[in-house]
Order: C-alpha cells, then sequence, then structure tokens
C-alpha cells in the first residue's frame, strides 16, 4: 500500500460522496457548498498527476468564479419554497434505477472496473519534468486538439446564444 | 508527428457556421423574417455542391472527409433541404416561430452532424454529437409561445441526453485507460493484438449507451413522445430523421474502424436491446391518438430495426442499417410533410380520430399518405417493405434466425397503428369544413419524398449498392492504403 494509492482513494471517495450528497441535499447553499468541496478535491487529483496548471485553473475558474456565482444567484433567488423534495427528485431515481438494471447486462464484466488500478500516471504520452505543463497543455491544445478546441468554442457559442434565446418575453399564444 | 491543417478540407463546416453566426448578428435589424430560410436554403444548396468538389482529406487527424462520409453528408443535406423547405411552410402559419434563431440553431445542428460523420477520433465525435443536440433543445423550446409545456420536453431531452453524455465520457474513460488513445484507428490497432478485448468492450458499451440514447432505444426512451410532441413540427422529423441517421452512421463507422474486431460482440449485446425497443415501440404505438405520439413510438421502433443490422454483424448488414435509416429518413419527411399541412390549417387534425373522412376533402393528400404509411408498416411495393425485407434477411444469413423472427412478429404488430390512421382516413365519416391551399413548399418535399419511397421501393439495388460500396472501399483505403 503506497501513498499514491491511499491519498487517491481519499479524493476518489470524497468526491463521490461529496457530489452524491450535493444531489439529494434540500439546502440549495449545502448544494454549492458540497460541489465547492467536490471540484477542490478534483484539482487535488489533477495535482497527484503532477499537473499544477490545471489545478491551479480548476481552483481559481471553478471553485472562485463559477461557484461563487453559484452562490450569488442561490442568494439572490430566494429558494425557500423549492426546497420540498418534488415530483422531479423521483423521476431522476426512475432514470437511475433503469440504468442500475441495463447495468445488469454487464454485471460479469463488472470486476474489471471495480479492479482498475489508478496508475494513470504510466499512461501519459509526455513527461512532464522535460518542459513545462504550459507548455503541454498549449502544445495538445492548439496542435493536436485544434479541431476539439474549436468545436468546444462553438458549442458555448450555441449555449450561450440559446440561453439568451430562452431567457426573452415571448408572446405566448394559447 | 505531422499535423496537416488544410483549412479547405473543413470549408463546409466553416461556411456553415460563419452564415449561422451571420444569421445571428443580423436578425434584430431585419423586420422581414423571410430572409433566413432563404439564406438557409442558399448554404444548404452552396454545401451539396461543396460536398461533391471540397477533395478528401485530412484536418489534424481529428477530422478525415472522405467517400463514406460525404456521400452520407450528402443523403443528409439533401434531407435537411427538404425539412427547410417544409419548414418555411410551417412558419407561413406559425408566425411567432418565425425567427433567424430557428434557421440559425437548424444550422448549427447540421454542422454538428457533418463534424460527427467525418470524426476519426472519439473525443471528436463525442464533441460533434453534443453540438449537434444542444441546437436541438433550444429548438424544441422554440415552440413555448404556442405550446407552453414543450418546455417540459426540451427540459426532459436535455437531461436525458446529458446523461448519455455522462455515459459516453465514462466509456472514454475506460478506453483510453487501457489503450492510451482516443484515434479509432489506434484503437483498433491495440484489439487487433488480441489486447484488453473485454475492458475495451465495457468502454464500447457505455459509448453505445450514450447512442442509443439519441437513437431512443429502449430502456432510454422516455424523452421520446415528448420531445418529439412538443417540438415544432418540422424539427420533429428533424429529430426523428437527421439526428438519428447521423448518430447511426457515426456508430457504424465507430464499430467499423475502431472495434472491428468486438463486432459480433456488440451484436450480441444489442439484441435484448434492439428487441424490446421493436417491441415496446410498435405496442406503445397502437394506443396512442396523438399521430406525432405515435410516429415517436413508430421511431423507436424504426431504430429497433436497422439496429437488427448491427446485429448480424458483418458489412452487408451495416449497409443495410444505412440503407434502412435513409429510406426512413426520407418516409419521415414526406409524413411530416403532410402534418404540417395539416396543422398549418387545424392544430386538432394532429389527433387521429377527428382525422376522419379526410379523404373527401383532399384525396391527393390522402394518398401520398397512404403510400407513405405503407412505407412505414412495411407493405410491399414500397421502400419500407424493402428496407426492412434486406435487415431481416441479414440477420437470418449471420444465423441469428430466432431474432429474426421474433423482429417479423412485433412488426406485424406495428402495421397496426398506420393501417389504423388509413382507416380513420378512409372510413370513418365526419362533417367538417377543411379549406386547403396546396403550396409550392408543401408539394415539393411530398411529391419528391413519395417518388423515392416507390422508386426505391420497385428497383432498390442501385442504392444499397452506393451505400454498400462507400463502406466498402471505405475500408479497403482505411486499412490498405496504396
Amino acid at each position: 500500500m503506497n501513498w499514491d494509492l491511499i491519498i487517491f482513494y481519499y479524493l476518489a471517495i470524497v468526491m463521490i460522496f461529496s457530489s452524491v450528497f450535493a444531489i439529494f441535499s434540500r439546502h440549495p447553499v449545502y448544494t454549492v457548498l458540497l460541489v465547492l468541496v467536490m471540484i477542490v478535491h478534483q484539482a487535488f487529483l489533477l495535482l497527484t498527476l503532477g499537473a499544477e496548471f490545471l489545478t491551479v485553473v480548476q481552483i481559481i475558474v471553478y471553485a472562485g468564479a463559477i461557484l461563487v456565482l453559484f452562490l450569488f444567484v442561490v442568494y439572490l433567488i430566494n429558494l425557500r419554497k423549492e426546497t420540498r423534495r418534488n415530483v422531479f427528485i423521483r423521476l431522476v431515481s426512475l432514470i437511475a434505477i433503469v440504468f442500475l438494471l441495463f447495468g445488469a447486462f454487464l454485471i460479469k464484466n463488472l470486476f474489471i472496473l471495480i479492479s482498475l488500478k489508478p496508475s494513470f500516471r504510466a499512461y501519459l504520452p509526455f513527461s512532464i519534468e522535460e518542459k513545462s505543463n504550459v507548455w503541454w497543455i498549449a502544445n495538445y491544445l492548439f496542435r493536436n486538439y485544434l479541431l476539439q478546441f474549436e468545436i468546444i468554442g462553438v458549442i458555448l457559442l450555441v449555449a450561450i446564444l440559446g440561453a439568451v434565446f430562452l431567457i426573452r418575453k415571448v408572446k405566448t399564444v394559447e | 508527428m505531422g499535423i496537416t491543417l488544410n483549412f479547405f478540407v473543413i470549408l463546409t463546416e466553416i461556411i456553415f457556421i460563419l452564415i449561422s453566426s451571420f444569421i445571428f448578428l443580423i436578425d434584430k435589424f431585419i423586420k422581414n423574417k423571410n430572409y433566413a430560410f432563404y439564406i438557409t436554403l442558399i448554404t444548404l444548396i452552396l454545401a451539396c455542391y461543396l460536398i461533391l468538389f471540397v477533395p478528401f482529406g485530412e484536418f489534424t487527424y481529428a477530422y478525415k472527409a472522405d467517400f463514406y462520409s460525404s456521400t452520407l453528408k450528402l443523403f443528409l443535406v439533401c434531407g435537411a433541404i427538404l425539412i427547410s423547405l417544409i419548414s418555411y411552410n410551417y412558419l407561413q402559419y406559425y408566425i411567432n416561430l418565425n425567427s433567424g434563431e430557428y434557421y440559425g440553431f437548424l444550422l448549427f445542428s447540421i454542422v454538428g452532424a457533418f463534424l460527427m460523420l467525418s470524426g476519426m477520433d472519439l473525443v471528436t465525435i463525442y464533441l460533434a454529437m453534443e453540438l449537434m443536440s444542444f441546437p436541438v433543445y433550444f429548438l424544441i423550446a422554440l415552440n413555448y409561445a404556442y405550446n407552453r409545456p414543450s418546455l417540459e420536453g426540451a427540459l426532459k431531452y436535455f437531461i436525458v441526453g446529458s446523461l448519455g453524455s455522462v455515459f459516453i465520457l465514462i466509456g472514454l474513460g475506460i478506453i483510453y485507460y487501457f489503450t492510451g488513445t482516443f484515434i479509432l484507428q489506434e484503437i483498433s490497432k491495440v484489439l487487433e493484438n488480441n489486447l484488453y478485448l473485454r475492458e475495451l468492450l465495457i468502454g464500447f458499451i457505455f459509448i453505445l449507451i450514450g447512442f442509443s440514447i439519441k437513437l431512443s432505444l429502449v430502456p432510454f426512451h422516455m424523452w421520446a413522445p415528448d420531445a418529439y410532441e412538443s417540438a415544432p413540427v418540422p424539427i420533429t422529423s428533424f429529430i426523428a430523421g437527421i439526428v438519428k441517421f447521423a448518430v447511426i452512421a457515426t456508430l457504424i463507422k465507430i464499430i467499423l474502424i475502431g472495434f472491428n474486431s468486438l463486432r459480433i460482440e456488440i451484436g450480441e449485446v444489442l439484441i435484448p436491446i434492439i428487441l424490446a425497443s421493436i417491441l415496446i415501440g410498435n405496442i406503445m404505438a397502437i394506443k396512442q391518438d396523438n399521430i406525432i405520439r405515435m410516429l415517436a413510438y413508430s421511431s423507436i421502433a424504426h431504430a429497433g430495426y436497422a439496429g437488427l443490422g448491427l446485429i448480424s454483424a458483418d458489412y452487408l448488414g451495416y449497409s443495410f442499417v444505412i440503407f434502412y435509416m435513409l429510406v426512413y429518413l426520407i418516409t419521415v419527411i414526406g409524413t411530416f410533410s403532410i402534418l404540417v399541412f395539416l396543422a398549418n390549417f387545424k392544430k386538432e387534425l394532429l389527433h387521429i380520430p377527428s382525422m376522419a373522412s379526410l379523404c373527401e376533402k383532399t384525396p391527393f393528400v390522402c394518398f401520398l399518405l397512404l403510400i407513405l404509411m405503407f412505407s412505414l408498416a412495411g407493405i410491399p411495393p414500397t421502400a419500407g417493405f424493402i428496407a426492412k425485407f434486406y435487415v431481416f434477411m441479414s440477420l437470418i444469413k449471420s444465423k441469428y434466425v430466432w431474432v429474426a423472427l421474433l423482429a417479423i412478429l412485433f412488426a406485424v404488430i406495428g402495421a397496426y397503428p398506420y393501417l389504423r390512421v388509413l382507416k380513420v382516413i378512409y372510413m370513418d365519416k365526419q362533417e367538417f369544413e377543411f379549406k386547403f391551399k396546396y403550396d409550392f413548399t408543401f408539394l415539393i418535399p411530398v411529391c419528391i419524398t413519395v417518388f423515392l419511397v416507390i422508386i426505391i421501393g420497385i428497383y432498390p439495388k442501385p442504392w444499397t449498392d452506393i451505400i454498400y460500396k462507400t463502406m466498402y472501399f471505405y475500408l479497403t483505403s482505411l486499412f490498405y492504403t496504396y
């Protein structure tokens, strides 16, 4: 049992449980805070891979900017009415049950998934020690994964347009 | 590592993105909203030209324009032209929907389908699928002005679709863990050395779950009737026809290039899903009174029929899958253009019992609907029969006779809902006023599709040959480079 494994399992278990509790907690502020816990642990998971730059970006962007924005929204909109458990959660759990039933097809192979060892580092196609983190990220984003990077840009454009378009005033015809 | 940045190859996609952004930019300043339709039509015709004449090649290694993807893109663009025509017809009567956003999102979605068809890399395919489905969510929500519950359908589709994306990402993670790459050809190299067969099968099954959510195969079909019903009618034909066509063609591409050695196991995994979706789709379609809900369940069943070819696990069967989806695309566009024609007059006409004695008012349209419904049910002189015949034949050839027998049995059940519509139209009597106007934008799509349905039904050989040859040349050119 080496330290790598212990740290990995600690981070993984905390991430799983904090995201499960985030889904099932009734108070929106708790939800946001639990997601914050999850994201910080995710950042440390990246740190164990030696990706310092991504760790910092994760904490600054997700924990620092996006979740604080979520907290503001939660404070500004009075969500107290919707803290009750409603039909939606039952719907989600129904879908989850359906997926679990489908998982029964996989059950004879499931042990393989459980026996995965967290040795991702061996699969990194480059050595981080040679060049800096930022150099490798730039190399991969703007050379090998250029097209994917551009597609993500277009997806974000569509998402922004759609969000703006959904909140506009509509003359409803009934 | 050599990376080629050949921008000429992805010219079609670039032009699409530029033009749809342009529509979004100028939409505020133009009063007459029909301009967006003309721009879309010109873009799609230009895309036909570009697909035919832009050279094949690679853009990085994530994108490859080749024979297979270009042929399927051409089919897609032709379908999209017909859909934009019926959209124009529909939006004349539903003015509030008529905005630049409608066509802008439509174009973005088609870009996603294009990128998906020519992606050579699992990440590209995943992202392109997101790009294809995001605009569709918004297009469903667009109907909010006329039908308040449409937001519910859009949200349901969005939640189930993002669940599917999560499954695809898990599958990508597993595959990357064992192979260290996302590129399909590299994965197939790992598989050819008989390494990690079961592990990669699990990874592929996770990807398959994400794809079957988009195809609305059975355990994941809950969103389909609601989303179909709440979308504007032309968009429903877009979801049922073009999105499913692109998704299933990409699935076949992933299997052919990446997971070729696993295709028999993949077929075995698919058997219960496919049979269940044919059975449940057909049985649920019987009870539906709303014709769009009925067609939604029937589209679940039709995705199942197409999937029968995936079970058969040989190249001929795969080509018949694409042929089946092509026939379904044609038929569904024709059917929905007739529904647009009916909905333009009165929304209540989409309710099946109120369609009674329609044949006395418009015998011509009813005859066309008869042919299309026969094609959906699979009755001989039409294309639907020949497509079903080929798919069952490929199953029997690869020794899955019991699956074929069950599927034929379920197909008999599935004939009922379509014949019920015809029975109501031709035999039931009812008094009502019906003022109609045959419009060019209605007549062109419906006549073309009915003509194609009959032509393919009578003489299917050139069409199946085209599809089989694209796949065959594709495989040879990929694996034995000269």
